[in-house]
């Protein structure tokens, strides 16, 4: 907990009302949500150090408080296989960043470098996040991710802190539940783990009630026994 | 922390158990409310003592000009003057031996500026009193035992407890009480809920042992967390029916995150009604036979359904509202089946839905309907009668052949009728009614109250 302030402290002493990636992925671990494993790096060598650590493929993300919207400024690079390719991509978000601080006439900081982060294998994409109602106060969404959530908006709430049981309900709810089950011949997909990073998130915003909204999407499950990963999280903080 | 509940019940407790009454702005003018309120207080068990100051008599009956000329104490004031006089009235309202008042008159915050400067006037007055009150801006409230302190009819006698944050809706319920044969026990119009909250009228009747079902209008609440733990502590209590007015979409706060785009507080409005144990009326007519399914009928163990028909379509129709409400039409086991095929016609189905065609009357009804309450697979029955009447049938003997199946069976699973046929079906309707078996005119109302009763069940059951 202590940990999670000291994020929440520096982003504010910053300006930031978002966390960084890895200061989420750090929030992430610091309750025991799985991710997948996970490195910062400030130059290219580096970078190519750490991904060998992680194992390739890898994705590489910009790490700086100036930007939020990482595809948008160009900062993101995913299945990087060789060396080469993290060395490129890691050229390669630098300028695009330094080129979207450029367009928008801001002074992109890059000293931080890039999230690099392995590249994990597609699960059914499910998405997992929190919301502060005005009435109701901290909520925490549930639902499949991609169209489901966009489009259909096939999601279902329940306000913070959850039980158990109020999780289970909320996988179950879902009109797209049937795909949790295991649609055309697929075994079914791990919903214990999905409960338990539900659970995980819920006594985090309750512990940490300055977070207001929390995404994580995507959240990937995969089949019964091999769990769920948490392979993206964005944090937004009171100011 | 229990006996400051026991004393909130107690205090909510004797708005709804007065003896004598005041009526501040009583009318003998029919077009007027004070007139109303006054004709339905005179009905009803309570001594009422007419407060106006033009008359020495209204209505028959001795008035008087004020509150502190009142020949002797009294426990509730109602008042229906206009807003401005209502702060000032707070402190006669004590003098006069009363601790609760309940306020009709509009012209209060719901008008603008200034009445909402009336309202904060009022809250403090009474504040200052010690009058705890209900409204302002609403119909009233009614204990259907005791008196009707609305200016809407007495509902019909029962278990349901009703509160209502729109007036006008709430009064109109009121109306459809009688011709639904649904029973109302107290009922609250809250309006602007200046002092007694939704929640504490929840928590009330949450605790009244004379309501066995909750029916809950709203529109917009101040503390949705409060909100939230009333309703959850209430449902452990006793089944809870919210049909929620005004999709309000999230607060006009941009959003930085996916959930936070999706979010609108209808859907976390929803959420939470389920998590506190909450079913929720998708239409003002669904709200009341909701309710009745769960005034009349045990809560099913399970979600299959057992139905029967006397045609094959309407039993299509049942089966396609169970599948939209995510209830199973189970297989029979074998035993009823087997007991089915002999007493059944050769044409009739076996198979859930039992169809016992339209030569199956008062008998078929009967023994299908015992057999499929005493089938371990079913945990409640839907009976319906398409063809009420078919060579030389009585238009109620489907019925009275499934009262009969329901007595011999004895076993407590729920039922509910469907009778079609318009009036022809009315006298069969009736007669189930009148036995507390819910009858509805469509498949799809009745498995929609089925599928409540057993979402709230099934809620229960992990939860107690």
């Amino acid at each position: 907990m202590k940990e999670v302030k000291k994020i929440f402290e520096n982003a504010r002493a910053e300006g930031r009302v978002f966390v960084l990636e890895n200061e989420a992925k750090d929030i992430m671990r610091s309750y025991d949500i799985p991710i997948p494993p996970y490195a910062t790096a400030s130059t290219a060598d580096e970078a190519v150090e750490k991904a060998k650590q992680i194992g390739l493929p890898v994705v590489l993300k910009i790490l700086s408080k100036d930007i939020l919207h990482k595809s948008d400024a160009g900062g993101v690079k995913i299945n990087l296989k060789t060396e080469d390719d993290v060395r490129k991509a890691f050229e390669e978000i630098m300028q695009n960043a330094k080129k979207y601080g450029e367009e928008k006439g801001i002074d992109v900081d890059l000293s931080r470098g890039v999230f690099i982060s392995d590249f994990a294998d597609m699960g059914t994409e499910v998405i997992i996040g929190v919301t502060k109602d005005p009435q109701f106060g901290h909520a925490l969404m549930f639902g499949l991710g991609g169209i489901f959530v966009e489009i259909l908006k096939d999601v279902t709430f329940r306000l913070i802190p959850l039980t158990e049981n109020d999780a289970r309900e909320m996988i179950r709810e879902i009109k797209a539940a049937k795909i949790l089950d295991g649609i055309r011949g697929e075994k079914p997909r791990d919903t214990d783990a999905l409960v338990d990073i539900i659970m995980k998130v819920s006594k985090m915003v309750n512990e940490n009630p300055e977070i207001i909204e929390l995404d994580c999407n995507p959240t990937f499950v995969y089949e019964q026994g091999k769990g769920a990963l948490v392979v993206d999280a964005r944090i937004i903080i009171s100011e | 922390m229990t006996s400051n509940i026991g004393a909130i019940h107690t205090e909510i407790d004797q708005f709804f158990h007065p003896r004598k009454i005041a009526l501040v702005g009583a009318s003998a003018d029919y077009r007027k409310l004070g007139n109303s309120i006054l004709m339905n207080l005179l009905a009803s068990e309570v001594e009422t003592f007419p407060i106006t100051k033009n008359r020495e008599y209204v209505m028959g009956i001795k008035a008087y000009g004020s509150l502190s000329e009142l020949p002797e104490p009294v426990d509730l004031v109602i008042i229906a003057v206009a807003a401005k006089y209502c702060p000032s009235l707070m402190p006669e309202v004590r003098k006069a031996g009363a601790r609760h008042a309940v306020i009709i008159s509009g012209g209060f915050s719901e008008t603008g500026s200034n009445g909402k400067q009336i309202e904060k006037d009022l809250i403090k007055a009474a504040k200052q009193a010690g009058v705890r009150f209900i409204g302002p801006n609403c119909v009233g409230i009614s204990n259907s035992r005791l008196f009707n302190g609305t200016f809407t009819m007495m509902p019909e006698r029962g278990n349901i407890a009703f509160v209502s944050q729109s007036g006008a809706l709430g009064g109109m319920t009121i109306y459809l009480t009688k011709a639904k044969r649904i029973g109302i026990s107290k009922f609250a119009s809250i309006g602007n809920a200046a002092d007694v909250s939704f929640t504490e009228i929840i928590d009330y009747f949450g605790n009244d042992p004379k309501s066995t079902v909750i029916a809950v209008y709203v529109e917009g609440i101040d503390d949705g967390r409060k909100f939230y733990q009333s309703l959850r502590e209430a449902a452990l209590k006793k089944p809870i029916v919210v049909m929620k007015g005004g999709r309000s979409k999230a607060g006009s706060r941009a959003t930085l995150s996916h959930t936070g785009s999706v979010a609108g507080s209808t859907l976390v409005f929803n959420g939470m009604l389920k998590q506190a144990g909450c079913v929720t009326a998708p239409t003002f007519d669904s709200l009341l036979e909701i309710c009745k399914i769960f005034d009349y009928q045990p809560l099913p163990k399970g979600r299959n359904i057992g139905i029967i028909s006397n045609t094959g379509g309407a039993g299509v129709l049942a089966t396609d509202a169970a599948d939209d409400f995510g209830l199973e039409i189970p297989e029979l086991d074998p035993s009823t089946k087997k007991e089915l095929k002999q007493i059944l016609s050769p044409i009739a189905s076996i198979e859930n839905p039992v169809d016992v065609v339209a030569s199956g009357g008062r008998r078929e009804y009967r023994i299908t309907t015992e057999l499929l309450l005493k089938d371990p697979n079913i945990d409640a029955l839907l009976v319906i009668c398409a063809v009420p009447t078919f060579a030389g049938m009585t238009q109620t003997e489907h019925a009275a052949g499934t009262l009969e199946g329901v007595r011999i069976s004895a076993i407590g699973k729920p039922v509910v009728g469907v009778w079609l046929a318009g009036d022809v079906g009315k006298p069969g309707k009736d007669l189930l009614e009148m036995n507390k078996i819910p009858c509805y005119d469509e498949p799809y109302l009745a498995m929609l109250c089925i599928s409540r009763a057993v979402e709230y069940s099934e809620w229960l059951g992990e939860h107690q």
